[in-house]
């Protein structure tokens, strides 16, 4: 074993120099010889070639209890070793025999100790053996310390024996001199004496060996970790080395005890790349974490909640929660309970109730949606909280909008469904102004319609929130002028949305006022069409839920503004077919009264003259053909309203069509003695058209000219080339037509009020008719009156 | 024994020959109007005993002649019977609204008219 030889070394260095000087001494043959060999602790004797002694030292003497006299001339083996015959291997028979010197170590039980013995001869002054010097030093100790390593080698087999862990003592020279548990790929037989250079070359025996080095040299233990980079892979060692010494406290080699946490390694390799990763996915989670202790003190904030909650790592750490998530109710601006508490009380996931705010330490308010979870060990303890929160100010703005979005939807597509197949419009209106004054949070809707040329407007339907006083009745036969801004607006179509009265501009000062004088702070009005026409304004008073708005959503709710508009036109329209039909209806029974009611009279009444009874007979068939005739003009409006719409058109004088018309009235012209008059800018003026159309158009016109012009009176015809058009124009010298009436004798069943009218009859529709066939044929019809001076009737047809 | 006057406001003249042609035959005074004011205004110079009243009159028409008369202390006593083309339940209720004693519709049954002008003017006198 290395290591004794060592210890054994260092012991046979001391003991040959001893030795040495032995034999100096002995060949000097000085006096001094005792003195020097009696003061040495090791056995010293000199013998003769046969074994005898010749001296002893006292020592020597001393630990066989005898006097020198009584050894000297004695036999060494029959003294020491009690037998007659030199001890095997005694070194002394060694030295004999090769005149050099030896040494041994003996255990002979008979001597009671362990000697290592060294002999030395001593020569003649002729080089002849004259005896042998003999130092024999007691290595008691040293045996007991060789027992102690090889029992403790014995122990270490034992702990380590199955272990993953490699214990091995090198010495001082590095060289393994025990190893358990070896490297799989060496034969432990092939690693002892071996350094680990010499059993793999790389960078973790290098560091295996200095570290080896290390420990020798410092003579003090040292731990570290070293990763062998083998064929098979890697392996990671916990390595420990201590000194090892000797029971005199020498180091005398190293242990070594490398524990395999490769395994282990890998795992925290893997923890690590889970802390990083979970470290990453906490930076870049766009949630804040916030993770406290089982009192619930911050342990931990990432940098989202750093930011939302303004505390950083190294204030909040150690903090109460409470202190660093200050978050209240936002309805009641309470203290909102923090869920932290249950979560630790109870291990359960909390989360926090809506409507929370956030106060960030510099009083920045964030609504905050969270929960709180336990942070548990591997047994399921409590170790902690955490709190994961965002900032949902987008997230609300968002469903703020979705909100904002449906609410528009859900009340425009009930408006739209309440406008179908309408029953009573007005109610519906007043529902509609309801709902989009809920929408916009108006205190008071209502909707105005414009009339006389929209110099006019009244309010004719209004919703008023509670507690809000109707003003409908106040608002009628209201000017248009007195909100000429707002008019103006109102004309180019646009929305006019007010978020703040008082900061109304300049021109619109007299809004300012009015609006102000009501007490109205925000305000909403929306253009109402009828067709394409602006008919009114749909307004609502007092917004307070339209300020985040958008345009896009104003517009939203101008579809229903549309939806009222495209009402009220169909209104206009089924109140224009009820009236048309009560208008019919009345036209219709008018002459059948009279024919009944003569009828009647003739059945009940014998006693009727024959001159009355011709009198009734006549108005009965007169009455006969007006009804007669009605119906055909009722028939004819049906045909040019609905039937007919495309009639053959060709190039037609127009002249031929005036004569012809001429030729139809001439006897009504002749009864009143009317004088006809003509001015013609040329003869041949053709014009693209149908000539029947034309000519009813002509006979009516000129008809009228004959009913309204007095016996005796001018009717003049004037046609001219206008240029490409061709212009008519019948003027008679009548009663003329009041000015506010000369477009509504164009209208259907629109009888002029006034005597000569009651006195001719009519039905209510040439004018109508007329202006039906030209307006066919791309023209246009109107007429002109100076009051008492008679009407004119102009056409325009473009020319072929 | 004084024949009552009965006022018939018309502005078709084949309506009033035939009702005046008929109340006469009857025994009653008849006077014609043929327009709102022309009615409003021989109500108010004769006193009628009972209107006969059109609705679609030039001017003014029937439902503001009735109006108009019912506002008069001289002539809201006058009784009104309208007789009218119109034949809407509107135009009715509207009439009656107004304090009319009778509504019939054109075409008409003199019987039926006969009838409600007696009652009118018998009712009138109480």
């Amino acid at each position: 074993m290395t290591s004794k030889k060592i210890k054994e070394a260092k012991g046979e260095q001391k003991f040959a120099a001893a030795s040495e000087a032995a034999v100096k001494e002995a060949e000097a043959g000085g006096k001094e010889w005792a003195k020097t060999f009696d003061a040495i602790t090791d056995f010293v004797f000199i013998q003769d070639k046969d074994f005898k002694f010749v001296k002893v030292n006292k020592t020597f003497c001393d630990a066989l209890k005898k006097k020198p006299e009584d050894l000297i001339g004695k036999k060494c083996y029959e003294i020491l070793h009690k037998s007659d015959k030199p001890w095997p291997n005694c070194p002394l028979a060694k030295t004999l025999k090769d005149k050099r010197p030896h040494t041994e170590e003996v255990n002979d039980p008979n001597i009671g100790v362990p000697l290592l013995i060294s002999t030395s001869p001593l020569f003649d002054k002729k080089g002849e053996v004259t005896g042998i010097v003999h130092i024999a030093k007691d290595i008691t100790e040293r045996k007991q310390a060789e027992e102690e390593l090889r029992k403790s080698e014995e122990r270490f087999r034992v702990v380590m024996k199955g272990s993953p862990i490699i214990v091995a003592i090198t010495n001082r020279e590095l060289r393994y001199v025990w190893i358990q548990n070896p490297y799989s790929d060496f034969d432990p037989e092939a690693v002892i004496g071996k350094r680990d250079d010499e059993l793999a070359d790389n960078e973790g025996t290098q560091q295996l060996m200095q570290l080896k080095q290390q420990v020798i040299e410092r003579e003090v233990g040292t731990r570290t970790e070293i990763t062998f980079l083998l064929l098979t892979g890697s392996l990671t060692y916990d390595v420990t080395a201590e000194p090892l010494r000797d029971t005199s406290g020498r180091v005398i080699g190293v242990t070594t005890v490398a524990l395999n946490i490769t395994e282990r390694k890998k795992a925290e390799e893997a923890l690590r790349k889970s802390e990083q990763w979970f470290s990453t996915t906490l930076k870049s989670i766009g949630d804040a974490v916030i993770a406290t202790d089982t009192k619930g003190n911050v342990i931990f904030l990432n940098s989202i909640a750093e930011f939302l909650t303004g505390w950083k790592q190294e204030e909040a750490a150690g903090k109460p929660l409470n202190k660093i998530l200050n978050i209240i109710n936002e309805k009641t601006g309470k203290p909102a309970k923090n869920p932290i508490k249950r979560v630790l009380r109870e291990g359960v996931i909390v989360g926090l109730a809506n409507h929370t705010v956030l106060i960030a330490k510099d009083g920045k308010r964030y609504p905050i949606a969270d929960s709180g979870a336990p942070i548990k060990d591997d047994k399921g303890k409590i170790i902690g909280a955490v709190m994961v929160f965002r900032d949902i100010t987008e997230h609300k703005k968002a469903e703020e909008i979705i909100k904002r979005k449906l609410e528009f939807e859900k009340t425009i597509s009930s408006i739209s469904s309440r406008f179908i197949g309408i029953f009573d419009i007005d109610h519906v209106i007043n529902a509609s102004l309801r709902d989009m004054s809920i929408l916009s949070g108006a205190s008071r809707s209502y909707l105005f319609l414009f009339r006389n040329n929209k110099e006019v407007m009244d309010n004719t339907h209004e919703w008023c929130a509670k507690r809000v006083s109707p003003q409908i009745n106040n608002l009628k036969n209201l000017p248009s002028a007195m909100v000429s801004w707002w008019m103006k607006k109102l004309y180019k179509g646009k929305i006019i949305h007010i978020k703040d009265v008082s900061k109304l501009p300049q021109e619109a000062k007299a809004e300012k006022g009015m609006l102000q004088k009501q007490n109205i702070k925000s305000l909403l009005v929306l253009p109402l069409y009828i067709g394409e026409e602006l008919a009114g304004f749909i307004g609502f008073d007092n917004v307070v839920k339209t300020e985040e708005w958008s345009d896009d959503d104003l517009a939203l709710l101008r579809i229903s503004s549309g939806i009222i508009g495209n009402a009220l036109e169909r209104k206009k329209d089924d109140e224009g077919k009820s009236e048309f039909l009560s208008n019919v209806s009345h036209a219709l029974r008018t002459p059948l009264t009279s024919i009944k009611s003569f009828t009647e009279i003739l059945l009940k009444y014998k006693d009727v003259n024959s001159v009355e009874h011709r009198k009734f007979l006549a108005t009965i068939n007169n009455e006969t053909d007006r009804l007669t005739h009605l119906i055909n003009k009722l028939l004819d409006l049906d045909k040019i309203e609905h039937g007919e719409s495309k009639w053959k058109s060709a190039p037609c004088n127009i002249l031929n069509i005036i004569q012809n018309s001429i030729n139809e009235v001439d006897p009504l012209i002749k009864e009143k003695n009317i004088v006809l008059k003509f001015n013609l800018s040329s003869q041949n003026l053709i014009a693209n058209g149908n000539e029947d159309k034309l000519k009813e158009v002509l006979v009516n016109l000129i008809g009228n000219a004959i009913k309204f012009t007095p016996s005796k009176g001018e009717i003049r015809i004037t046609v001219k080339k206008k240029k490409e058009t061709i212009e008519v124009s019948i003027a008679d010298t009548g009663i003329g037509i009041p000015r506010d009436e000369l477009t509504n004798i164009f209208e259907r069943f629109n009888r002029l009020d006034n005597s000569i009218n009651r006195k001719v009859t009519g039905t209510g529709l040439g004018l109508y008719i007329c202006k039906q066939i030209i307006e066919k044929h791309e023209g246009k019809i109107w007429a002109e009156s100076q009051g008492g001076k008679g009407s004119k009737f102009i056409f325009v047809l473009p020319e072929a | 024994m004084n024949k009552k006057k009965i006022l018939i406001v018309d502005d078709d003249t084949s309506i009033t020959l035939s009702i005046s042609f008929v109340l006469e035959k009857e025994g009653y005074a008849v006077i014609i109007a043929v327009d709102g004011e022309e009615a409003v205004k021989k109500a108010k110079e004769e006193l009628p005993h009972l209107i006969v009243l059109d609705i679609m009159l030039p001017k003014i028409n029937g439902f503001e002649v009735c109006k108009r008369l019912k506002a008069n202390v001289q002539t809201r006593e006058i009784r009104i019977i309208m007789l009218t083309a119109k034949g809407d339940e509107k135009d009715k209720r509207l009439a009656e609204e107004l304090g009319v004693n009778g509504y019939i519709t054109k075409p008409f049954d003199i019987d039926t008219l006969l009838s409600e002008i007696r009652k009118g003017v018998a009712n009138g006198e109480k």
